[in-house]
């Protein structure tokens, strides 16, 4: 790995935002305690907190410095993956606990990573004014379209983050990698 | 009165430094920077223009964040357009852009710092041996441990021409550096641009022409996304030789007319017969420069 992304890893962790992740992370685990006494189906709750957690994850690349370092040698891109790689870990961690507390049928990682790889690819395709808004955006406009629409082929198509997150996340990352010169 | 002079603007003290040549951006229909060419070299320059004119556009060009749509630009003799090379022009360029944000619970070392990692320093005791040295030299020493957010828009700006002075730049690009100093801070400006410009091109914007006069070798007057004049800024205050006089009444023939402080109204134009012409200023030229080529 490039050494100076990895000298840059500690003050990056510290520009980033991290209240927005600890407060929902502590809000989602209260709710799957509270389901689980309460002996509800978790499944909601957790597709809530992969649509939430990716979210955050994707609004955690918004750097207010981002004029100041639009013109050094480590890329934005390589910056941006940086930011993600430091929020996604702990996420994903959060998401392994949410898992465990649960015995829903929404189970593995999947999910989250699907709807997180899809804000973050609308985040490399959209006008860079208005990438972070718009890719953060996504894992809940996704996750409330799926919930209210009607049943039928576009809430299905909608939904392929939740059944079929292994086939979302490649078409993501494909779309992610295809967008990296922008 | 020719208001285009390329001869200055083509003329590199000491090797090409910037070189540009057909340089358009357009955002949808508006054409920001249209065939805009220059050729620049060591020194300092100073870009002046109504606002709107292109000056950040084209300062964003020259710090290879935007790619212009046409046109064949050299940066430092490497082609911004090829990755790689964009990736070495930016190890050696600094750029301050307009209204920097920073990170507000960072010191300005730890700001200064964070740049330098970015810029590829990884030696750490030698970037911050230079974040120090650079903090200096803006006069923030005293407060290189407080945090940003605690300092006044003045030092805050400081902060941020120190990260855009690190790793020693051959080129310069500063968008209104002098935006929320005061005058003794702007001075100690002039000192710091004079010093780098030893070693590279400084490229900066302003709507300070007073700035400009003080500190600049060259000077590109741009309007309406083109560069309108070029020249020094004794030739730009000579435009205006024989064409600015003072009055105490309105001039409706006059091109333009202000009050000045002690309550008289300064004029550029044509002369009228009877008046005194008065000694022409970089303000005079700009103003008549600008008024001219629209």
């Amino acid at each position: 790995m490039n050494t100076a992304l990895v000298q840059a890893a500690l003050p990056t962790a510290r520009a980033i935002r991290w209240a927005p992740a600890v407060c929902l992370a502590g809000v989602l685990v209260a709710a799957t305690v509270l389901a689980r006494s309460a002996g509800r189906p978790a499944d909601v709750v957790l597709a809530i907190a992969a649509a939430g957690l990716a979210a955050t994850v994707v609004s955690g690349l918004h750097d207010p410095a981002a004029g100041l370092l639009s013109a050094v040698p480590v890329s934005l891109m390589q910056r941006r993956g940086l930011r993600l790689a430091l929020l996604g870990l702990p996420v994903l961690a959060v998401w392994f606990l949410l898992d465990s507390l649960t015995t829903a049928r929404l189970s593995g990682p999947g999910p989250l990573l699907a709807v997180m790889a899809c804000g973050v690819a609308v985040a490399v395709w959209a006008p860079q004014r208005r990438a972070v808004v718009l890719g953060a955006s996504t894992p809940v406009v996704l996750f409330a379209l799926h919930q209210f629409l009607p049943g039928g082929t576009v809430s299905d198509v909608l939904g392929w983050w939740l059944t079929e997150p292994w086939w979302v996340l490649a078409a993501a990352t494909l779309l992610c990698i295809a967008g990296r010169r922008r | 009165m020719s208001t285009t002079r390329t001869d200055a603007a083509t003329q590199a003290p000491t090797g090409t430094l910037i070189s540009a040549a057909g340089i358009t951006k357009a955002f949808g229909s508006q054409r920001a920077v249209d065939h805009v060419g220059l050729t620049l070299g060591r020194g300092i320059v100073g870009v002046l223009g109504p606002n709107g004119a292109g000056k950040t556009t084209l300062l964003r060009i020259l710090a290879t964040v935007l790619a212009p749509d046409r046109g064949t630009l050299s940066l430092l003799g490497l082609d911004p357009a090829h990755p790689g090379a964009r990736t070495e022009v930016r190890r050696r360029l600094g750029y301050l852009p307009q209204s920097p944000r920073l990170y507000g619970g960072f010191t300005p070392l730890e700001m200064v710092d964070y740049v330098a990692i970015l810029k590829e320093q990884t030696d750490a005791a030698r970037r911050r041996h230079e974040a120090v040295a650079v903090l200096e030299a803006v006069g923030l020493t005293d407060v290189m441990h407080k945090r940003i957010r605690a300092l006044s828009g003045g030092m805050q700006q400081r902060v941020a021409l120190a990260s855009a002075l690190i790793g020693a730049p051959e080129l310069l690009v500063l968008d209104e550096p002098a935006t929320g100093l005061d005058p003794e801070q702007r001075i100690a400006l002039r000192s710091v641009l004079a010093e780098t410009s030893h070693r590279g091109c400084v490229v900066l914007s302003t709507h300070n022409t007073a700035e400009v006069a003080a500190l600049c070798q060259q000077v590109l007057v741009m309007d309406r996304g083109r560069i309108c004049w070029s020249g020094t800024p004794t030739e730009l205050a000579g435009e205006a030789e024989g064409r600015v006089w003072e009055s105490d009444v309105e001039e409706p023939t006059a091109l333009r007319s202000w009050l000045t402080g002690p309550g008289t109204r300064r004029h550029v134009g044509t002369l009228p017969d009877g008046a005194s012409p008065a000694v022409p200023t970089v303000d005079d030229g700009y103003l008549l420069v600008t008024r001219l080529t629209r």
